[in-house]
C-alpha cells in the first residue's frame, strides 16, 4: 500500500510540481486547492502526511492545520510558505506553535522536499492512522479546477 | 569691461529733489537702526547706479565696514566681479532676491542675500531700498531642494521595496519553487553531462534568486525579530560553518571567538545574516588577489559618559563586539558614507543587490546594537558591531534559534 500524502496548495504551479515530485518518488498524492477542500478530504478519508500552504483563499493553512490536528493529532503536517506581508518565518512559527511538525520556506528544491518528507514519515507513527483510514479517492473532487 | 571701481567713478547720480525720498535716508532713523541691529541685517539705500545713500550701522558687524566708509561710494566696488553684472541687472528689477559674493573688510568673501525694492519718484526710478543678510555657510534653497530630492528618492525606493516585498515576493517564491522542483527532478534523472551542467546552472541562478527574495523580505521590515538570551560564539560558529565550504582558496579565514564574551539578546538567524553579509562583502573586496578575512568576538568595556567625555551615539558599558575585517580594497570616504543606502553597491551588475549592508544596519538597529566601519583605501575594511550585554541573571541561555524546517 502506497503512502498517501495530502497536498493543500492554492498555487497551481507549486501544487503541480509537488505532485510530480512526490509521485515520482512513489507516493500517492491527493491534491486540494484550498483549506476547505483539504479539510473535507481529511475528515472523510485520511493521509499519512499532510503538506499545506499557509496563505490560501477560503480557509487558510493555519485553520486547516488546527482542524486536522483536532481530527487526528498524530498525523505529521508539513507547512510551506513563501511569506507575504511578513516573512515566511513568521507564518511557520505560528504553524509550529499550533502543532505543525515541520516547516519549509519557499522556494525549496526537490532534495529539500524529499529529505523533509522522508524524515517526517520515518518518525511519525503513521501506520495506525493509515490502517484505520478508509481508502482515499484516486482523484480529489476539485481536480477539475487545476490547470 | 569696466572694473568695479570704474563703474563707481563714472556714475552720474540722478538724485532728484523729491518730497518722500529726499535725504536724510531711512537708514538714519533710530528705529530702523535698532531693528536692523536686532535682526542682524543691514538696510541700505542705493541709487540705480550703486551709489550708497545710506546704510545702517549694523553694516560693521555684518561686513566689517563703518557706514561712512561706504556712504558716498559705490556699493558695487566690493562685489565679486563674476556677480557684478547679475547684481546690477537684478537690482534694476522692481523687486527681487539674489545672492552675491561680497568682500568683507577683512578681505574674505561672504555670501550675502539681498532683497530689494525699487522706489519710484518724480516719474522715474529714484532709489533702491535693500535688506542685506549674511548667509555664508547657510544652505541655499537649491541645496535644500537637492537634499530633499535625494531623501525623497530614498524614501520612494523604500516604499517600492515594501510593495515588492508584500505583493510580489510571495508569488515569486511560488514560481521559484516550481522552477527549482522541476529542475532538481530533471537533474536527478538525466544522464547527459551537458544537460546536467545546464540544469546545475539553473539551480544556481534559482538559489541566487532565492537569496534575493530573502534579502528583500529582510530589508522591508517585514521579517520578525525574535531575540533570545544567547552567547554569540555558537551563533557565529554556525555561520562560519556555512561559509567555509564556499570560501575561495586564496582567502585565509581566521576566527578568534571568545567563549564567554557575554550574554546578549539576539535573534540567531539574523546574526547569521550579519556574518554572512559582511563576510560576503569582505570576500568580494579581496578579489582577485585574495587575502585575510578575520572574524572576532570579544567583550569590550566602554567608559560611561562624563562631562568631559560624551560618547555621541557610541555604546557605553559592556558590549560584545562582533568584528569582521578584510585586507581588501578598502573604501574612500565618499563610498563609506553610502554603504548602508539600499541598492548602493560597488559590485558589478548581477554580482550584488545593494541590500546586504542595508539589511545588516536594519538588524543592528533592531538589536539595539551599534555598528562602526573603519576603512582605508588599499588596506581593507573592518566592521564592528557592538551588542549590549544583558546583565539580568534570570536571562536563560539558549543556543541559536534554528529556523523552522531548515
Amino acid at each position: 500500500m502506497k503512502t498517501r500524502i495530502l497536498v493543500i496548495e492554492d498555487d497551481p504551479g507549486v501544487l503541480q510540481v509537488l505532485r510530480t515530485l512526490l509521485t515520482r518518488r512513489g507516493y500517492e498524492v491527493v491534491a486540494a486547492t484550498d483549506g476547505r477542500d483539504g479539510i473535507k478530504y481529511f475528515d472523510t478519508h485520511s493521509a499519512h502526511l499532510v503538506i499545506t500552504d499557509i496563505l490560501m483563499p477560503n480557509v487558510d493553512g493555519i485553520e486547516t492545520l488546527r482542524r486536522i490536528k483536532e481530527t487526528q493529532p498524530t498525523v505529521p503536517v508539513l507547512v510551506i510558505s513563501g511569506g507575504h506581508d511578513i516573512g515566511p518565518e513568521y507564518y511557520l512559527r505560528i504553524a509550529k506553535a499550533l502543532g505543525a511538525t515541520e516547516g519549509l520556506m519557499k522556494p525549496f528544491g526537490a532534495d529539500d522536499l524529499y529529505a523533509t518528507v522522508e524524515r517526517l514519515l520515518a518518525t511519525a507513527n503513521t501506520s495506525r492512522t493509515a490502517a484505520a483510514a478508509p481508502a482515499l479517492p484516486t482523484e480529489p473532487e476539485n481536480q477539475a479546477r487545476l490547470p | 569691461m569696466k572694473t568695479n571701481s570704474e563703474i563707481a567713478g563714472s556714475q552720474q547720480e540722478p538724485v532728484k529733489d523729491d518730497s518722500v525720498w529726499s535725504s536724510p535716508t531711512l537708514c538714519g532713523d533710530v528705529r530702523v537702526e535698532c531693528l536692523a541691529d536686532l535682526a542682524g541685517i543691514v538696510t541700505a539705500e542705493l541709487t540705480p547706479m550703486g551709489l550708497v545713500l545710506g546704510v545702517t550701522r549694523s553694516l560693521t558687524s555684518v561686513l566689517g565696514y563703518a557706514p561712512q566708509e561706504l556712504i558716498g561710494g559705490n556699493a558695487f566696488v566690493h562685489l565679486h566681479p563674476e556677480d557684478l553684472a547679475r547684481a546690477q541687472h537684478e537690482l534694476l528689477q522692481t523687486s527681487s532676491r539674489g545672492r552675491y559674493r561680497y568682500q568683507h573688510k577683512d578681505g574674505s568673501w561672504r555670501l550675502i542675500e539681498v532683497t530689494h525694492r525699487c522706489l519710484a519718484a518724480g516719474g522715474g526710478l529714484s532709489r533702491i531700498a535693500l535688506v542685506i543678510r549674511d548667509v555664508t555657510g547657510a544652505r541655499t534653497v537649491e541645496e535644500d531642494r537637492d537634499r530633499l530630492q535625494l531623501e525623497l528618492g530614498r524614501i520612494s525606493k523604500l516604499a517600492a521595496l515594501g510593495t515588492l516585498a508584500g505583493g510580489v515576493v510571495h508569488d515569486f517564491n511560488n514560481l521559484l519553487t516550481a522552477i527549482m522542483g522541476y529542475t532538481g527532478q530533471a537533474r536527478a534523472e538525466t544522464e547527459k553531462p551537458d544537460v546536467s551542467h545546464a540544469l546545475d546552472q539553473v539551480l544556481k541562478a534559482s538559489d541566487r534568486a532565492r537569496q534575493l527574495t530573502r534579502q528583500i523580505l529582510a530589508f522591508s521590515r517585514q521579517e520578525t525579530h525574535a531575540p533570545e538570551a544567547v552567547e554569540l560564539k555558537s551563533v557565529v560558529e554556525e555561520a562560519v560553518a556555512l561559509l567555509r565550504p564556499v570560501m575561495p582558496a586564496n582567502i585565509d579565514l581566521h576566527t578568534d571567538l571568545a567563549a564567554n564574551a557575554g550574554v546578549v539578546m539576539a535573534d540567531g538567524c539574523q546574526v547569521h545574516q550579519i556574518v554572512l553579509n559582511l563576510c560576503s562583502n569582505g570576500i568580494h573586496a579581496m578579489r582577485p588577489r585574495g587575502g585575510r578575512l578575520s572574524i572576532a568576538l570579544q567583550r569590550r568595556v566602554h567608559p560611561l559618559p562624563t562631562p568631559n567625555h560624551k560618547p555621541n551615539g557610541w555604546p557605553v558599558g559592556d558590549t560584545v563586539c562582533l568584528s569582521v575585517s578584510d585586507t581588501g580594497a578598502g573604501m574612500d570616504e565618499t563610498t563609506r558614507q553610502k554603504i548602508f543606502e539600499p541598492f548602493f553597491t560597488t559590485k558589478s551588475r548581477g554580482e550584488g543587490t545593494g541590500l546586504g549592508l542595508a539589511v545588516v544596519q536594519r538588524i543592528v538597529r533592531d538589536h539595539g546594537a551599534t555598528i562602526r566601519v573603519i576603512s582605508e583605501p588599499g588596506k581593507g575594511t573592518a566592521f564592528e558591531i557592538h551588542f549590549p550585554i544583558v546583565n539580568s541573571p534570570e536571562a536563560s541561555l539558549t543556543s541559536a534559534r534554528p529556523s523552522l524546517g531548515r
